[in-house]
């Protein structure tokens, strides 16, 4: 993916703003990033790891930190205890999860989900590409099957899937290298 | 917003029947939603919020177990009337007209959606009885139908995402209000409490702790909503109530077999205080309903029914007397209008 502002670099860092209820998706190079003043927070992190880069800051307790979707801050969120958007679970995920693991039962999920989300969750067992009979076949299937893993990898992004977004990443790579 | 006809409907919760209904009052189930694309409340500006109330009202017309609710918006709302959709356990005091919140009062008052309280959205199902896995099916029905037109915050990991994370990955509390008379009379209700506790469930009395509460009346819920299912929450619960309900039946037999007279004296001194007092608080009322209800359940008492005291148990809370009455009263009126409807209710019913 290419930067959006520079149209020139790689974009490594990707996130949601939102102004006035609109989310903005933005995907931006390391540079131009920093030029925007974004810092590259947990969940920044996260999607450089999926990139392919690694060296995302270390997080200390209380450094600051904001959560790049609403901007709640984590002293905000010693303050009132409550969240300020979906996005904070992540930007705030190594503070939550004691807390999590002292009131809750599980660290997962395991209720009813949405519909349509049974769908999406199946990006979990992409089935390995079936044995073709002519090469010719192979190289077609094989671009379209790199197509369908780059939507299901934006698929993941959009549900915060990320391991499972490094995961078809490494199968598009795999692919590619045939 | 005209709430008068809330009045004449009898609530459903408060028919008196439904499983175990001689123990237990009712049974709730809320589910905490946020939708996609907006930030939760505490991050959100009015200009969101009402968007938010725009969008969960606008799709009402499409879920069919909505269909002719009642939207009450709480931004102008008397002080009464909000007051009043508390006692009908509607709202809660959590909801408030700063925050553009609203209530959709489903028909019969079974389900109602509450807009913008600590999440977007909270929906309820409330019924008479020990009826969790009926209000757990109905839930479920609305909740799915309002998914195929509202998306929500979702994760695969922590569920449905919630302002607090105290609710997130189902997004559930499952509530049931019970009535332990002949357990704070053997004294046994702090151990029970207590073991309930560590149970993993909240127990709460109403107004009070332990042998305190008021009325003998204790609501107790799952305090987890991550890491088990919806239907491993429930089955968790009722196993747990019932085990508390066997202790309440054994505790009833006991105070029949052997202290029939002092139940029955008590019984009868509620009575006598019901049917003719002039004044009487909220308080006093709800304890001496309280042993009139143990009276009904334990048939001692023949004349009156269980849907009656518990419509009496709502009927005396003070915003429901000033509906009742058409004005707002102080509080020795309040006391005077309370004690008249009881005695002619009661009197009624006594033909
Ligand atoms: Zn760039
Ligand atoms: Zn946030």
């Amino acid at each position: 993916m290419i930067c959006q502002n520079c149209q020139k670099e790689e974009a490594t860092v990707h996130f949601t703003e939102i102004i006035d209820s609109k989310v903005n998706e933005l995907n931006l190079c390391k540079k131009c990033a920093e030029k925007k003043g974004i810092s590259l927070t947990v969940s920044n992190a996260f999607s450089e790891f999926i990139s392919g880069m690694t060296g995302g800051q270390a997080q200390t307790e209380d450094d600051g930190r904001c959560c790049p979707r609403c901007g709640l801050s984590f002293k905000e969120l010693r303050q009132g205890g409550r969240l300020g958007c979906g996005e904070c679970y992540t930007a705030f995920e190594d503070s939550l999860s004691a807390l999590i693991k002292n009131i809750q039962k599980g660290p997962k999920h395991t209720g009813k989900s949405p519909p349509g989300f049974k769908e999406e969750v199946s990006i979990k067992t992409v089935p390995a590409p079936p044995v073709m009979e002519s090469n010719e076949k192979v190289a077609i299937d094989k671009e379209a099957r790199i197509k369908e893993l780059r939507g299901k990898i934006k698929a993941a992004i959009a549900i915060e899937e990320y391991e499972q977004a490094a995961h078809l990443r490494d199968w598009i790579k795999d692919l590619e290298s045939k | 917003m005209e709430l008068e006809y809330l009045l004449t409907n009898i609530a459903p919760w408060l028919t008196g029947d439904g499983p175990e209904a001689d123990i237990v009052l009712s049974s709730r189930i809320r589910l905490a939603r946020n939708l996609k694309g907006f930030n939760f409340l505490r991050k959100t500006g009015e200009a969101s919020r009402r968007e938010i109330l725009d969008l969960i009202c606008g799709v009402i017309d499409k879920v069919s177990p909505l269909s002719g609710s009642t939207v009450v918006k709480l931004e102008g709302l008397p002080d009464l009337d909000r007051l009043f959709l508390m006692e009908r356990h509607l709202i809660s005091r959590e909801l408030s007209p700063d925050y553009q919140g609203a209530v959709i009062i489903g028909p019969e008052e079974i389900v109602s959606l509450m807009i913008n309280e600590e999440d977007h959205l909270r929906i309820q199902i409330i019924r008479s009885g020990m009826s969790l896995s009926r209000c757990w099916e109905e839930i479920q029905k609305v909740d799915a139908e309002l998914e195929k037109v509202l998306e929500y915050e979702y994760s695969p990991v922590y569920g449905y995402l919630t302002a607090c994370p105290s609710n997130v990955g189902t997004g559930m509390r499952a509530s049931v209000m019970i009535h332990l008379p002949a357990l704070v009379l053997h004294k046994q209700i702090d151990k029970i409490i207590q073991t309930v506790g560590k149970l993993g469930l909240a127990v709460r009395g109403i107004n009070g702790e332990g042998s305190q509460a008021a009325g003998n009346m204790f609501q107790i819920s799952n305090q987890s909503t991550l890491g088990k299912s919806e239907e491993e929450i429930l089955g968790d619960l009722e196993k747990i109530i019932s085990k508390i309900i066997v202790h309440e039946r054994n505790g009833r037999r006991v105070l029949l077999e052997r202290q029939l007279l002092r139940i029955e004296d008590q019984i009868y001194r509620a009575l006598g205080i019901l049917n003719n007092a002039r004044l009487i608080t909220s308080e006093e009322t709800i304890d001496l309903l309280s042993a009139l209800r143990m009276g009904v359940d334990l048939e001692v008492l023949e004349t009156i029914t269980r849907g009656t005291v518990n419509q009496l148990f709502l009927y005396t809370q003070p915003a429901h007397l000033q509906k009742l009455a058409g004005s707002s009263l102080d509080a020795t009126k309040r006391d005077a209008l309370r004690a008249k409807l009881i005695r002619d209710k009661i009197e009624k019913e006594g033909r």
